[in-house]
């Protein structure tokens, strides 16, 4: 079988995609224990309508199986169910999902059988037509995005075998399969769903309206199957221009439950005792990208030397206000391989660091100076903070730039010759992560240019690899190989900051695959006391 | 039949003024580094479909094409779709129309006549201690930048001295502005307060002028009453080079305010024509351009109009 | 009409009579102040601009009497620094905006005809539009160098300039000494230099402090939007519109610099308004 160049192409920062998708690690809300996860004494309350605050703006969408931000994933969320979810472990299960049992033939044969009786928005009952119809939908070329998934599936994959059951064939094996399952963005839709026509799902909520860069009302759906839920009416979800305004009218009474609070503002929602916050730590990173194929970037003792120079202590007092938990360039803590090889946590070393510097040519005379690129919603004190080490602690050996452009996505993330840059990426196994960063920056971010890259073979094998142990060898040799030449930067893992008004239920602080614990599964086990 | 020659020549020229100003931003915005079409698209764009968007937004087709296709267009009414929502212009965009105007006529309504009687009594008390006073405070609040007088606001009502009012404003969906009174009054005080020293200072030199005019000396003389002076006499001739000012500044609520609503999160055309510009969303930059500066011109030329009509004796001169 | 004949003040007279003052003593120290703060400054902070001193947004730091800001940096340090790019900027942009359009001005009172007309309707067409929108538009589409800034603030400044000196040189042009020089035969250009410009003086030191005063406004508004050249920097703008969402929990990272700015805008505008009260007072023949 030759060797795909593009084994997952395509998947961009902003443009989620299911397949090896944002495929978040944690616990589904209401997963194996639904008492743990209802430990609150009371009795949920039937009634009432959710505010959901959550930044975004005029290109907001609504799609079941595709989104760009935060406000879309909320509101895809709402409506859509797909075939599993994750439980405590991490580990995909059909509890929460569309599917009633899933079976792994082999890693590219998959029998998944539904649950009966599942009715979408507007009464129609759920058939194989529809389910098929979906994934073929999440492969269809003609459609954005789509390329990632249809590396291991087309439509011809995807055959009927009786009323509630189906069969999937992959194109080449994948031991990660099962993840793309729980994926958020991979739902299940009737059979003819468009964007642009009537937007039907399955999930607790249908949408009642929607305004974008405003607002979107989505009330409750009668007949979901998971009967006795959702508890509340309707859930609005209200956009806002920027964090500073979500926060504030979070403060001021004037939505329910903030997405997204960020971390120099927690003590100001600490301080109001009818809130709450819900900050957890499943592995989100915001790294610095240095283009390995580009000067200065090209030479491995300026990569390592920058890794060296920085505090990461001090970069998440200062950037993340505390907010974070040290890394060390590697991805992943979530995953049973995350470092594997038994790295310590890295201390700063500037006399190393510049050491390497001068081994690599540049002194004060001749300074190292590029320029970092960064948006305004992407972490700005990240790179600020990082470019402030480095040029002070380099003592003007390296002198770093750093550039806030308006339209930051557009123009500078990922493009040739401007400089480093930064982006994130929501936490996710190693190797559907490896996968999406390989395809997404081709090879020249994480490997040297040009085909035959070990870790791209390293990362061909291991997903193809059944046994567990051998894959483990693999990912260790494809985490020292990163770890001693790779362009990324990981200085820390995010924590995932979020709140909501005391009067609110239902939400548990756990490390969860999407903000606000999970959405309180779909918003279905949130209800207002 | 003078004045209406007036009108309409200010009219066409009002007329003209808009054609260029939009032609001038049609301009500006093909500067752009980004490729509308590859905006729409994002990421995902591949060459064939970056091919077809752009022949179906007619981006292909020369500049001048595209705009007089545009000009013709909203001559029709139809004032195009947005890229970034691909939904009807004039629909979704009333919204933050009225909220506006709302703005604008509330603020005008509480600057206009206050700075008038401010700048009146201002003139008449010449050099007293109100004068002074009132001179100085109102320097000191022209001068200042709004977001200077917005954020000083802020901190002395909503946040840090006082908690009597939101910092933010928060509007829910199909509300319009009024439904949140408390909200709006630190904006709305903002505005306010940039208005009114320009509007009574104008007043005051004007009234100052009139004042000491052979017309009032006149009056006076004549045996008019003081109050028949200032009232019938002195007062609606100083109003003349006022509206001017006025029209300045009420025409600028209406997307000049920027900073006042990036301030409060005031849901404006302001804050509309910002977010487009940052979205690179020509046709919405097109049209709130366009609509802004119909405010100007139409407030202008009431302006112009009413100063004619006031002063009798301008009208003997008119242009 | 009373109107008593205008005849050039000398300009020292001018500034004399401006000094005598009391407004104006209270403008130029005030501006003095803050020059002079923003000047010396950077010397006296005890941090630099970017160095993390402790926890974002917290007070009650030794050594930082006014805590620190959104990204841990010293409050008081960046306020010293923060005000030099604006001044310099401000001061830039309105020398070359009020050169420019008075140059312009002049020009359009001198010439009759099309020329004339091009120059006016293009102001107008200009000032038709809020500056501030044609500043974003500029800066959106362009980047925001230090001399992209400049232009967006220029762009306002000439046809307001340009409209105001064109009315005064126009009462001017058509005075008796004007064709008087023509008829000799001076060349156009020394017309212009020898008789007219001195005559607008005054109302062009009224205006250059007015747009000096609107220049500083608009530059730290278009730093508080996120137009800045150097996004790291300390700078007073910048700073509000960093550290606004944090004010319930650190007030000084806003109010020092909107503080600063307020005072140098009052102190521009004291000078300006003085300047505007004794050529007004040449107007009429008073002095006040």
């Amino acid at each position: 079988m030759e060797q795909q160049d593009n084994l997952i192409s395509e998947i961009s920062r902003r443009n989620f995609v299911r397949g090896a998708g944002i495929l978040a690690v944690g616990v589904g809300a209401a997963g194996l224990s639904p008492l743990q996860a209802l430990a609150a004494p009371m009795a949920p309350k039937k009634g009432g309508t959710l505010r959901v605050g959550v930044v975004g703006g005029t290109d907001d969408i609504i799609d079941a199986q595709y989104l760009f931000k935060m406000a879309d994933v909320i509101r895809l969320n709402i409506g859509w169910e797909g075939l599993m979810n994750f439980d405590e472990k991490f580990k995909p299960s059909t509890v929460n999902g569309l599917a009633e049992s899933v079976e792994v033939k082999s890693l590219t044969e998959y029998v998944i059988k539904m649950k009966k009786g599942v009715e979408f928005h507007n009464g129609k009952t759920m058939d194989m037509d529809d389910v098929i119809y979906s994934w073929q939908r999440m492969v269809d070329p003609a459609l954005p995005g789509t390329k990632a998934m249809a590396a291991y599936l087309n439509a011809g994959g995807l055959k009927k075998i009786d009323a509630n059951t189906f069969k999937m064939t992959l194109l080449q094996p994948n031991a990660d399969w099962l993840t793309t399952f729980a994926q958020y963005a991979c739902t299940i839709v009737p059979v003819g769903y468009t964007r642009t026509g009537p937007q039907v799902g399955t999930g607790p909520y249908k949408l009642k309206s929607f305004t974008p860069g405003v607002e979107s009302t989505h009330v409750r759906h009668a007949n979901y199957w998971d009967s006795g839920k959702p508890y509340l009416d309707a859930v609005r979800v209200i956009n806002f221009s920027s964090t500073d305004a979500l926060v504030n009218a979070l403060l001021a009474g004037q939505v329910d439950a903030a997405v997204g609070v960020p971390a120099a503002l927690v003590p100001a929602v600490k301080k109001d005792k009818k809130l709450k916050v819900i900050e957890t730590s499943a592995g989100k990173i915001a790294p610095i990208v240095l283009p390995i194929d580009e000067a200065p970037f090209n030479d491995v003792r300026v990569r390592k030397a920058l890794r060296m120079m920085i505090d990461r202590k001090k970069i998440i007092k200062q950037a993340l206000s505390g907010h974070g938990t040290v890394a060390n360039d590697d991805f992943s803590p979530i995953d049973s391989n995350y470092n594997a090889n038994g790295y310590k946590e890295p201390k700063q070393d500037l006399a190393g660091g510049l050491a390497l510097l001068k081994a690599a040519g540049y002194s004060k005379s001749n300074p190292l100076k590029f320029t970092l690129w960064t948006g305004s919603d992407n972490y700005p004190e990240v790179a600020k903070a990082f470019a402030e080490q480095i040029n002070s602690g380099s003592g003007g050996v390296a002198k770093i730039e750093v550039g806030v452009p308006s339209d930051y996505w557009d123009t500078k993330y990922m493009a040739k010759g401007v400089g480093a840059y930064t982006t994130y990426w929501n936490p996710k196994p190693y190797l559907v992560q490896a996968g999406q960063m390989l395809d997404v920056y081709d090879e020249t971010h994480l490997a040297p240019k040009g085909a035959n890259s070990p870790y791209r073979k390293w990362f061909e094998q291991a997903v193809a690899e059944p046994d567990a142990a051998k894959r483990r060898e693999l990912i260790k040799k494809m985490q020292a190989y990163h770890n001693e030449n790779g362009g990324y930067i990981i200085p820390f893992f995010l924590n995932v900051i979020d709140a909501h008004s005391t009067k609110v239920q239902g939400i548990v602080q756990r490390p969860a695959s999407l903000n606000l614990d999970t959405l309180g599964m779909h918003f279905k086990n949130v209800w207002m006391a | 039949m003078r004045i209406l020659k007036f009108v309409l020549r200010r009219l066409a020229f009002g007329l003209g003024a808009l054609i260029a100003i939009s032609a001038a931003i049609f301009l500006v915005t093909q500067g752009l580094p980004a490729d509308p079409a590859k905006t729409i698209l994002g990421r995902d764009a591949t060459p064939e479909s970056l091919a077809a968007l752009r022949s179906v937004l007619h981006l292909d087709r020369s500049l001048f094409s595209q705009y007089w296709e545009w000009l013709t267009n909203v001559a029709r009414g139809n004032f195009g779709t947005s890229f970034t929502t691909q939904m009807p212009i004039s629909s979704y965009l009333g919204e933050r129309f009225s909220n506006s105007l709302f703005l604008m006529i509330v603020s005008s309504a509480i600057s206009i006549p206050f700075a008038l009687l401010l700048g009146g009594y201002m003139a008449l008390r010449r050099d007293s201690l109100f004068d002074s006073a009132g001179s100085f405070t109102s320097l000191v609040f022209a001068a200042m930048p709004e977001f200077v007088m917005g954020t000083g606001l802020i901190v002395v009502f909503a946040t840090t001295v006082f908690h009597w009012f939101p910092a933010v404003v928060y509007l829910e969906e199909d509300a319009s502005a009024w439904s949140d009174p408390k909200g709006v009054i630190l904006p709305i005080a903002t505005l306010v307060m940039g208005c009114i020293p320009y509007v009574s200072r104008t007043m005051r030199a004007s009234m100052i002028e009139v004042l000491e005019s052979d017309y009032i000396e006149m009056a006076r003389l004549k045996g008019v009453s003081e109050r028949k002076v200032l009232l019938r006499h002195a007062f609606p001739n100083a109003l003349g080079p006022v509206f001017q000012v006025s029209a300045l500044n009420i025409a600028y609520v209406v997307g000049g305010a920027v900073i006042v609503e990036r301030l409060f999160n005031f849901p404006g055309v302001g804050s509309a024509l910002t977010e487009a510009i940052r979205s690179r969303d020509l046709p919405v930059i097109q049209f709130l351009s366009l609509l802004i500066g119909s405010v100007y011109v139409i407030t202008n030329l009431v302006a112009d109009v009413a100063t004619v009509l006031v002063t009798p004796r301008l009208r003997t001169t008119l242009p | 009409m009373n109107k008593v004949s205008r005849e050039p003040r000398p300009f020292l007279d001018f500034i004399g009579t401006v000094w005598a003052m009391r407004r104006a003593k209270i403008g130029v120290v005030i501006t003095g102040l803050i020059c002079v703060t923003a000047a010396v400054g950077p010397h006296l902070a005890p941090f630099t601009a970017t160095e993390f001193v402790d926890m974002p947004n917290s007070l009650h730091i030794s050594g930082a009497l006014f805590g620190t800001d959104y990204m841990g940096q010293d409050v008081w340090s960046r306020f010293l620094m923060g005000g030099g790019s604006i001044l310099f900027l401000g001061a830039v942009s309105t020398a070359i905006g009020v050169l420019g359009g008075a140059m312009l001005g002049v020009v359009a009172a001198y010439v009759k005809g099309s020329l004339n007309s091009i120059i006016m309707r293009t102001f107008d067409i200009v000032i038709a539009f809020p500056g501030i929108l044609w500043a974003l538009l500029l800066l959106s589409m362009m980047g925001t160098s230090n001399w992209l800034i400049i232009l967006a603030i220029v762009i306002s400044t000439v046809p307001r300039v340009g409209r105001i000196i064109y009315g005064a040189a126009v009462a001017v042009v058509e005075k008796d000494f004007v064709s008087a020089a023509t008829a000799i035969g001076e060349s156009r250009m020394r017309i212009v230099f020898r008789e007219v410009l001195p005559n607008v003086t005054s109302t062009l030191l009224v205006e250059t402090n007015l747009r000096f005063t609107y220049s500083i406004g608009g530059i730290a508004s278009l730093a508080f939007l996120g137009f800045t050249s150097d996004p790291t920097g300390a700078n007073w703008g910048t700073m509000v519109q960093e550290n606004s969402s944090a004010i319930i929990l650190q007030p000084w990272g806003t109010i020092l610099p909107v503080f600063a700015i307020a005072l140098l805008t009052i102190g521009t505008g004291l000078i300006g308004d003085a300047f505007s009260r004794v050529s007004a007072g040449i107007d009429r023949g008073r002095n006040d």
